[in-house]
């Protein structure tokens, strides 16, 4: 069975961010993604779980999967923001059956 | 006035928190999920909204309500100025976590007014209807001010294009829809629209109000326990900033005539600090900011102080300076 490589994108950010980073992917033509919401966590700014009263402090989690090219332009417009807006961020390269998907 | 403190802490709403902070100290693993506080925290919004339409329409549109609306809003652009100033000069915060604490202090939270409303029922006020609308109009005008203090110091979000994209979402932000949204419709339908709502909107509010403050309590207490962000200047702070700001409220509420209930309320508005609207909304636009400073400032120090010993002290301000 052929497969194809792409590179996967995982970030980490606060619900009230989701929004602008969203618009963000779709700038870049990145229309492959899925958001996920993370129940708790621990980090250097301290942990959170999930059963705050308000959004604010609570984080999702995007599983983009993408071209390398695609890719590396997120990594590019990204890294600037990764302090300011608290992201993380992890690449990682995958397989996938149906390369004309991503 | 010690009377009516030992009154309002002997309360449901009040001892319902109590529980919830006692629980989370004692490491319980008592949890309230997240979609039902979030449902709660939408129905009081809607109950209350809803309530002070009605009480509207029965009153009308009157000079006290012009009145006070023109001065919570005012006094929401102004009181982040102090703030700020407090933050900068004081406690020495940076620039962007100054603006963005500020922010928070200049607005409103709901659910301190409600509880509120019930502590003053206790204490022989009732709070005019028109005061809701009073309460959604200073949720917003107090972000912006936040933010151009922020100006000063960094870019905020909101550049070029972007700027009007963060003036709508910062106005039509989820609570101020649903609040002037509910105080419409209740204004709208009045006494005969109330009717049909009471027994959802009216009957179960006190009941609704002692769960949502029990996990108020849980989450604001694990938050204090976590917290490693506030110092002895900051949490200070936190219970200073709130009477400087009702003190401000009766100033101005007391100098425009305002009856004393009125005047009341204005003092818990303006002594409250926004946690569910403000953080997301500035955690968009100043994303340099902080959001485990100004979360855990306003719903872990100033919430539970003002709920406690807050409220019954803005009361006897009240009463001493309008002599009522």
């Amino acid at each position: 069975m052929q497969t194809f490589t792409r590179k996967k994108v995982e970030l980490l950010a606060d619900a009230p961010l989701a929004r602008k980073l969203a618009a963000k992917l779709d700038a870049l033509g990145i229309g492959g993604y899925s958001v996920f919401q993370s129940i708790g966590g621990h980090g250097a700014g301290g942990s959170w779980w999930h059963d705050q009263v308000s959004d604010a402090g609570a984080k999702v989690l995007f599983k983009i999967v993408t071209s390398e090219e695609k890719a590396a332009r997120l990594i590019e417009t990204l890294a600037p923001l990764l302090d300011d807006w608290g992201l993380i961020l992890y690449v990682s390269t995958v397989d996938v059956i149906r390369g004309e998907k991503y | 006035m010690l009377d009516a403190a030992a009154a309002t802490l002997m309360s449901p709403p009040i001892l319902f928190f109590l529980l919830g902070v006692l629980a989370a100290i004692a490491r319980s693993d008592l949890t309230i999920p997240e979609p039902i506080a979030k449902g709660m925290a939408i129905y009081l919004m809607v109950a209350i909204g809803f309530k002070g339409g009605k009480e509207v329409a029965l009153a009308g549109i009157s000079a006290e309500l012009m009145i006070a609306a023109a001065l919570g809003i005012a006094l929401s652009f102004t009181i982040p100025l102090i703030a700020y100033a407090l933050l900068r000069r004081l406690v020495r915060l940076d620039g962007i976590n100054a603006a963005a604490v500020a922010a928070h202090y200049g607005s409103i939270s709901i659910v301190t007014f409600i509880t509120a409303q019930e502590i003053f029922i206790g204490l022989g006020l009732a709070i005019p209807g028109y005061m809701v609308a009073v309460m959604a109009l200073m949720e917003t005008p107090a972000i912006l001010t936040g933010l151009l203090l922020a100006g000063r110091h960094a870019r905020p979000r909101a550049a070029g294009h972007d700027r009007s994209d963060v003036w709508r979402e910062v106005m039509l932000n989820g609570s101020v829809v649903l609040l002037m949204g509910a105080f419409a419709i209740g204004a709208i339908t009045g006494p005969k629209g109330f009717a049909t709502m009471a027994p959802l909107i009216d009957v179960p509010f006190k009941a609704v109000l002692c769960f949502f403050l029990l996990d108020m309590g849980l989450v604001a207490a694990r938050r204090l326990l976590d917290a490693n962000v506030l110092n002895g200047r900051l949490v200070l702070f936190g219970m200073a900033m709130p009477l400087i700001g009702s003190l401000l409220g009766v100033a101005c509420g007391a100098a425009a005539g305002l009856p004393i209930a009125s005047v009341a309320a204005l003092a818990v508005l303006c002594a409250s600090a926004s946690y569910i609207a403000v953080p997301a909304a500035i955690r968009m636009t100043l994303p340099q900011a902080n959001p485990g400073l100004y979360l855990t400032l306003s719903l872990a120090v100033t919430f539970p102080f003002n709920i406690t010993l807050g409220v019954p002290l803005y009361v006897a301000i009240t009463r001493a300076v309008t002599g009522g």
